[in-house]
């Protein structure tokens, strides 16, 4: 539809807009000025991901002698390579944290979401207040309390704790979407399955879970990411290296090769893989998402 | 099949009543259409009987049983919904079996009936199309379908032609109709369109802010309205209302001019009346009702004029080709009945007829 | 299925999870700033309010909070007025827009851990990318050191800012794209110039969008933990530490947990003043959707 309307709008356009003759000289110099000026924005925006890029296929001495900005001299993908066998432990730990956390917040959250959008009850609203209000909770709140609770149920250094933890913060987030969108679907999608025979699990299960696809994966990516690129829980809950997740290992990564920037960099490379390719794969979903809930970033 | 008793049914919302208190008795088989403005709780009736909303007194009997506690799937009856309720992303033949795989149906069974229903509303090409990619017609007919294959005792419909354009309502209409007969299974069918009541309904239930106004057979409405609700609820273009008294003779309006009628000697002369004559009924006349001219509205085969009387608005179906411009006056008079209603009670006091007049 | 219980039933094992290890430890949090509790070993004595009496004086506290204070005010402006400057330039130009979305969009998917090590790596001395950049620019008067107890503060925000902007920059096209054309064209044919649209229509219908992109930069302001503790470890002499990161030190790296939960409480109460209005936007919406 965006595209018919600006058709329609950019064919009487030259006629109708004709204006001033100041403004009609304007005109191509300010769309030329503002094309440039927002590549320029683009490329300043985009030098720290080049530059990094850059710098992980590289050997140092090529890089103190020819400048960070140079082109390679020669391209070392093995630095890429050794990187992502040191982080393997590390991404192997992110993964077991991630998926586990991603499907149970979404289990959750669509339940709860299901009741407070489609059924009537006393203490709804306030309930879907107080879901909005949580999701600003700082994490600085529950950090000690979590830390001593998981000590005391003998769950410091586990996968689960973190599990928990990860599904616990991104409740208010991930209710306050399926909310948001289980009230786009028509109420009658309900009455129907009721008059079918369906019991209140059998409507949510059988219609609602699957028309909700669409949210499904705005949902799954941004969880994916935001779980994924956690780092305190990670510091705080874990003490050997077998159960830190990858934004830790990148830090204990940077810690072993100190100046050696050509292996941080590749690091720092293999550990944005993940997100990145589910950013650039799925980046539809992830804006629709942001903007459907619009709280996070 | 079976018929369905609603007895002295009341609902509320927090403290607004929004149904108070009606009897409707619907026959074995019956088409009976509940119609009214919106907000006249037409729907939230229906919705009772479905057993979506709880019913805050009375009883609901389908069958003769009464089914007030009962859960909607154990009450029997089968929902067509206004904007269909299909479930997106199922395809049209699980659409319809869905309440039978529910209710753990072999899968024969399931595909013999939803084949039967589909050849009744010619869905046999769509079986394997998912909703999205039918058209406003088909989807209806699918929502149809969903309630056909589950062979209930009741259907119910709520306003399931609104959303269709005005020619795909017209042959929906028959469609519905002519498969109510040959199932013979009795409906109830919410509708606000009168036409669709009349076109369609064996009875009429009309409602109006939660009370009936008149239940009987379309043409009982439209012979013998029982109250000044009815008369202009029914009929369209809708009956003249004209303020008037009895006099010697016949009728006579504010603005002077008398119609003499028979029938009206049983009332004394004076009594406030208001007079209701249906627009089809006028004929031009070389003296009688003197009607100005505001347009006129030629449809080919009648011309509509819309005029007033004195002051009160009036609309005359014409078989004559009229020309009348805004100011001019036409003279008319009903070559039919003309219903006498009681100004303060608003009821229905008797019928009188146009008197030759010498 | 009772009626009545079959919502909650549905919201069980969300409260459930939340309540147990969120909301209780919210509670706790408060308890525990009001002891001296070291450790996770023993529980510490009621203190009353002496952790806060404490903070009133400890310089390194007050360093934070007025670093804070820095972050808030550079992250009201700079990220919200330069997405502002691209959502504007996107949606005008349409040049290239999905390549250029995507470029301003990635930091998005970065974690704030890869952020800090990437922008290490710029800050460097001499071999960095910032340096090399200004020297092969001929701007080398410009230099300074970056992660110096001067400037780190500073360095850190325009790192987290690079994030920030990618975030309002698609709430903000996203209330760009919400605005009906209609409405510009209709002001077009009512005479408008185009600064007067901007100011007159556009920039009003797009205070949904700024409430958004205002509430997550003072959030995002406020907390900023992570940035500063993968960037410079609040770093040199303490120069750049924020008040979430004084938190986690304590607590973490002291064992002052009781002292560290009184930071954690001022936190959150800063937290809550800030969100009140986007809460109260909410809670209208809601009412006015569901009466």
């Amino acid at each position: 539809m965006t595209d018919m309307t600006t058709q329609i709008q950019s064919l009487p356009q030259d006629g109708l807009n004709r204006g001033s003759l100041r403004e009609r000289l304007e005109e191509p110099f300010m769309r030329g000025g503002q094309i440039g000026l927002l590549l320029l924005l683009a490329l300043v925006f985009f030098l720290p991901v080049l530059g990094t890029l850059l710098t992980a296929v590289r050997t140092i001495p090529d890089i103190t002698q020819n400048g960070a900005w140079a082109l390679p001299s020669s391209y070392e993908w093995g630095n890429l390579s050794h990187a992502f066998v040191e982080m393997l432990p590390y991404l192997r730990a992110s993964v077991i944290i991630t998926l586990p956390s991603v499907a149970g917040t979404l289990m959750v959250s669509m339940m709860a979401g299901y009741a407070l959008s489609r059924m009537r009850f006393q203490g709804r609203i306030w309930m879907f207040l107080v879901i909005v209000s949580l999701s600003f909770v700082p994490i600085h709140t529950q950090l000690i309390p979590v830390f001593r609770l998981m000590s005391d149920l003998g769950l410091h250094d586990t996968f689960l704790a973190q599990i928990i933890v990860h599904i616990m913060r991104q409740i208010p987030f991930a209710v306050l979407i399926m909310t948001n969108f289980f009230n786009t679907v028509p109420g009658e999608l309900r009455e129907a399955g009721r008059i079918d025979g369906a019991s209140e699990w059998t409507i949510f299960r059988r219609i609602y879970v699957p028309v909700a696809r669409p949210a499904l994966s705005a949902l799954i990516v941004l969880e994916f990411t935001w779980i994924w690129n956690d780092l305190l829980w990670g510091l705080v809950l874990t003490q050997g290296s077998g159960k830190k997740p990858v934004t830790v290992g990148i830090l204990s990564f940077e810690g072993e090769y100190e100046i050696a920037w050509n292996m941080v960099a590749s690091g720092a490379v293999v550990a944005a893989i993940p997100t990145l390719v589910v950013f650039l794969a799925f980046q539809k979903h992830f804006i629709r998402g942001m903007t459907m809930g619009s709280v996070k970033g | 099949m079976a018929h369905v008793t609603i007895n002295q049914v009341i609902k509320n919302y927090g403290a607004v009543r929004a149904i108070k208190g009606i009897d409707v008795g619907i026959e074995d088989g019956e088409f009976v259409a509940l119609v009214g403005p919106s907000g006249c709780g037409k729907t939230t009736l229906l919705r009772m009987i479905a057993g979506l909303e709880d019913i805050t007194g009375g009883t609901i009997e389908i069958g003769g049983k009464v089914v007030n506690g009962l859960q909607p799937k154990a009450r029997d009856i089968a929902m067509v919904f206004q904007n269909y309720a299909l479930y997106p992303h199922m395809k049209v033949a699980d659409n319809m079996s869905f309440s039978m795989q529910l209710a753990g149906a072999s899968k024969e069974e399931i595909r013999v009936k939803v084949q039967d229903a589909a050849r009744i509303l010619n869905l046999e090409p769509y079986l394997d199309r998912y909703p999205r990619e039918l058209s406003g017609g088909q989807r209806q007919r699918v929502a149809m379908g969903r309630a056909i294959v589950r062979n209930p005792k009741v259907f119910l419909f709520d306003e399931p032609l609104s959303n269709l354009d005005a020619k795909l309502r017209v042959s929906m209409r028959a469609e519905i109709k002519s498969l109510h007969q040959r199932l013979g299974t009795t409906a109830v069918y919410v509708t606000h369109d009168q036409i669709e009541a009349m076109t369609m309904a064996d009875k009429i239930v009309v409602m109006s802010e939660g009370r009936i106004e008149q239940v009987g057979t379309p043409l009982d409405l439209y012979d013998e309205p029982a109250n000044l609700f009815v008369a202009a609820f029914i009929g369209s273009p809708s009956m003249n209302l004209l303020e008037g008294e009895v006099c010697a003779g016949g009728v006579r309006f504010a603005d002077g001019t008398m119609l003499h009628l028979s029938g009206t000697e049983g009332f004394e002369t004076g009594r406030p009346v208001i007079a209701g004559i249906r627009p089809d009924t006028f004929e031009l006349a070389e003296r009688g009702l003197a009607v100005q001219v505001n347009v006129t509205e030629p449809t080919g085969a009648e011309t509509q004029v819309v005029g007033q009387i004195g002051d009160t608005p009036v609309t005359c179906l014409m078989r004559e080709r009229i020309s009348g411009r805004y100011g001019d006056v036409l003279h008319v008079l009903p070559h039919g009945p003309v219903h006498l209603f009681d100004p303060g009670t608003r009821l229905r006091l008797g019928t009188a007829r146009a008197a030759l007049v010498n | 299925m009772n009626a009545r219980l079959t919502p909650w039933l549905f919201l069980m094992p969300a409260i459930l999870i939340y309540g147990i290890f969120g909301a209780y430890p919210i509670f706790q949090t408060f308890a525990i700033s009001l002891t001296n509790q070291v450790g996770v070993a023993e529980p510490g004595t009621f203190i009353g309010l002496q952790n806060y009496v404490t903070l009133i004086e400890d310089e390194y506290f007050l360093n934070s909070l007025k670093n804070t204070g820095i972050w808030v005010i550079a992250f009201l402006i700079v990220p919200n007025s330069l997405a502002i400057t691209i959502a504007l330039l996107v949606k005008q130009t349409f040049w290239g827009a999905g390549l250029i979305k995507t470029v301003f969009f990635l930091p998005l998917a970065l974690s704030f851990a890869i952020v800090g090590v990437v922008w290490g790596w710029i800050y460097e001395p001499d071999v960095g990318l910032l340096d090399q950049l200004l020297i092969g620019l001929g701007l080398d008067g410009l230099i300074v050191e970056w992660l110096g107890p001067e400037a780190a503060t500073y360095s850190v925000i325009a790192a987290a800012a690079w994030r920030q902007t990618a975030f309002a920059t698609v709430v903000f096209l996203a209330g760009l794209s919400a605005i009906p054309q209609e409405l510009i064209e209709a002001a077009k044919v009512d005479g408008g110039t185009r600064r007067q649209i901007f100011f007159r229509i556009t920039l009003p219908l797009l205070k949904p969008a700024s409430t958004i992109a205002v509430s997550s930069a003072l959030i995002h302001a406020l907390l900023a933990t992570e940035i500063v503790l993968t960037m410079t470890e609040g770093g040199p002499f303490g120069t750049s530490e924020v008040v979430g990161y004084r938190m986690y030190m304590e607590t973490f790296w002291n064992y002052k947990f009781g002292y560290g939960a009184a930071i954690g409480v001022i936190v959150t109460l800063m937290t809550a003043t800030m969100v009140v209005p986007y809460v109260r936007r909410m809670a209208k919406a809601q009412e006015r959707d569901w009466s």
